[in-house]
């Protein structure tokens, strides 16, 4: 039994020490996936009994819309509890140590719980994502028929429906075979970017979405350049149409993250239930949704949320899209 | 409304969000890039373009992190509008003193501003072009008035001989300041970010909150 209680304080000893360790940014953000993914560990235990709670609250009956507001900030305020409990445990090894702790914790409080964000995330993410799915549900089903629609067009007739400027239209990317004609083309323009946005759901980290769509406007920007020949920063008027382009091209190239992903069996029944035979991005609101909710803050108003905000003013337009107004589906 | 002010309210270093407005060839793009790059090109498909600049001043030792958001001026792109005001700190509304519909434009987009953001937002309308004073179509009278009438400021610029351009940026920066200042005074000495954490605070016991809320789910 002594020796039990010695290994474990041994233990702690040791965690300690390893804390004075990984002070310098580059080291901490290893230190902290490490220690939270451990189950010895302060941290690790931490994160597991709230991700064990939040689960029981949010899966099954708390499966509903209405809780979003309330999960969301929940995990907010959990990155920032596991961040002040990490600065309580580095006090504590630093006076341990006989070594005052360094002064500019405090103001460093708001960019710590940012750096833990995405590292607990992927714990909470099948009942957050299933909640921002639920409340963007309707929206993203009028963003799927407008998909829909957007696909049938070649690629040609949809520049000229999104009235992309003709100097911006990569002609030369549409190669022929012997019997194929140019105006039917399909999924050949801007393919690089594409490509790239189609990536958005392949991860569930905020920061990484956020690069995913600063590479996309890379692309396109790129591409942009080549038709034109000289470097050309794309305005409003240009990126808009663009950017509408790519979104109806891209696809869901797999469903991620995958089903096995979302635990409970019930789950897997919703999200069978919505999103099928939809092209595009599937759930491309709530996915903008939780990107802003979850983002680093200090994105405010800068280039990433001015992208976010340009790939959901797409989102927006697209829904308004009516090619071919069907009979009232909508009867209530 | 607005958050994006006052992000570092204590080191005295403030970030404000500005959306620019303005139909197609009024010239908003190269008013905002002879400011940010100090770059200006005459004809008219240019490779001379942005839709999202920066710019740091240093106004009396307050620093100033300006974003500057291009708009789409498309007719059909107007419902979008709103989704790119939010949270904007100055609107820049620019028309061409040469084009009378381009100044009829502008006044749409104050009274959408107005309505969406009210008072918060500091507005600013420029007559660009005086280099074209001969072609005026605009009068001076009229837009000042009309100005002054809707609480907004007037400035005359021509991006192409780089006249009124820094006046303009200078003075909006001026108002965003004075504006946040009153805004967090207003709000006492909490930073916005406590507002948020204390928002966060009712959600520690996750059990009385679910019953709490249970009222809420029925409603939908």
């Amino acid at each position: 039994f002594s020796r039990g209680a010695e290994e474990i304080s041994w233990k702690i000893e040791e965690i300690l020490e390893e804390l004075v360790q990984h002070q310098e940014p580059e080291s901490l953000q290893s230190y902290l996936e490490k220690a939270l993914e451990s189950s010895l560990h302060p941290l690790g235990k931490l994160l597991r009994a709230l991700t064990v709670a939040f689960q029981a609250t949010y899966s099954g009956i708390g499966a509903n819309r209405h809780l979003l507001p309330m999960a969301q900030e929940e995990v907010k305020f959990y990155s920032k509890k596991i961040w002040e409990f990490y600065q309580g445990l580095l006090r504590l090894a630093l006076e341990r140590k006989g070594r005052a702790p360094s002064v500019d914790a405090d103001p460093s409080l708001g960019k710590g719980s940012s750096l833990v964000l995405p590292l607990i995330l992927p714990g909470f993410y099948p009942e957050l994502s299933m909640l921002y799915m639920l409340q963007h549900q309707r929206e993203d089903e009028l963003y799927c028929q407008g998909i829909v629609e957007l696909s049938l067009f070649p690629d040609i007739q949809l520049l000229e429906f999104l009235d992309v400027q003709k100097h911006l239209w990569p002609l030369k990317d549409l190669t022929l075979t012997s019997n194929q004609r140019r105006s039917l083309i399909k999924d050949k323009c801007f393919l690089s970017a594409t490509e790239c946005l189609q990536k958005l759901i392949t991860t569930v980290d905020p920061r990484e979405k956020l690069e995913i769509l600063r590479k996309t406007y890379e692309e396109l920007e790129r591409t942009a350049s080549r038709l034109l020949g000289a470097d050309y920063r794309l305005p409003m008027d240009d990126l808009l149409p663009l950017l509408m382009f790519v979104v109806s091209r891209a696809k869901s190239v797999e469903f991620f993250p995958p089903l096995e992903y979302f635990r409970v069996e019930e789950f897997q029944g919703k999200l069978l239930g919505f999103g099928v035979g939809c092209v595009g991005i599937q759930h491309l609101g709530a996915e903008i949704h939780l990107i802003r909710d979850l983002m680093d803050p200090t994105n405010q108003g800068g280039m990433l949320d001015f992208l976010l905000t340009a790939l959901e003013s797409c989102y927006e337009h697209i829904q308004r899209i009516r090619l071919h107004p069907k009979e009232n589906s909508h009867s209530s | 409304m607005a958050t994006g002010a006052g992000a570092a309210a204590g080191g005295r270093s403030f970030s404000f969000k500005v959306v620019l407005l303005g139909e197609g060839c009024v010239g908003k793009t190269s008013l905002v890039l002879r400011y940010c790059e100090n770059k200006f090109n005459d004809k008219h498909i240019t490779t001379l373009q942005a839709s999202f600049l920066t710019k740091k001043l240093n106004i009396g030792g307050k620093r100033v992190n300006l974003a500057i958001w291009d708009t789409a001026g498309q007719e059909r792109f107007h419902a979008l509008g709103p989704i790119y005001y939010r949270d904007s700190n100055g609107a820049i509304l620019v028309y061409d003193i040469t084009d009378e519909d381009s100044f009829q434009k502008v006044k749409n987009w104050v009274k959408e501003l107005r309505k969406m953001l009210g008072n918060e937002i500091c507005l600013c309308i420029v007559g660009n072009k005086i280099d074209l004073e001969k072609e005026r179509h605009v009068s001076v009278q009229e837009a000042e008035m009309y100005a002054e009438s809707v609480g907004a400021k007037h400035y005359h610029t021509s991006a192409k001989q780089n006249k009124g351009i820094e006046e303009l940026f200078l003075d909006l920066c001026k108002r965003m300041i004075e504006t946040a200042q009153v805004d967090e005074r207003a709000r006492g000495n909490g930073s916005s970010q406590s507002g948020i954490a204390r928002r966060g605070v009712q959600i520690i016991d996750d059990e009385p909150q679910v019953q709490s809320s249970g009222g809420c789910c029925s409603s939908g």
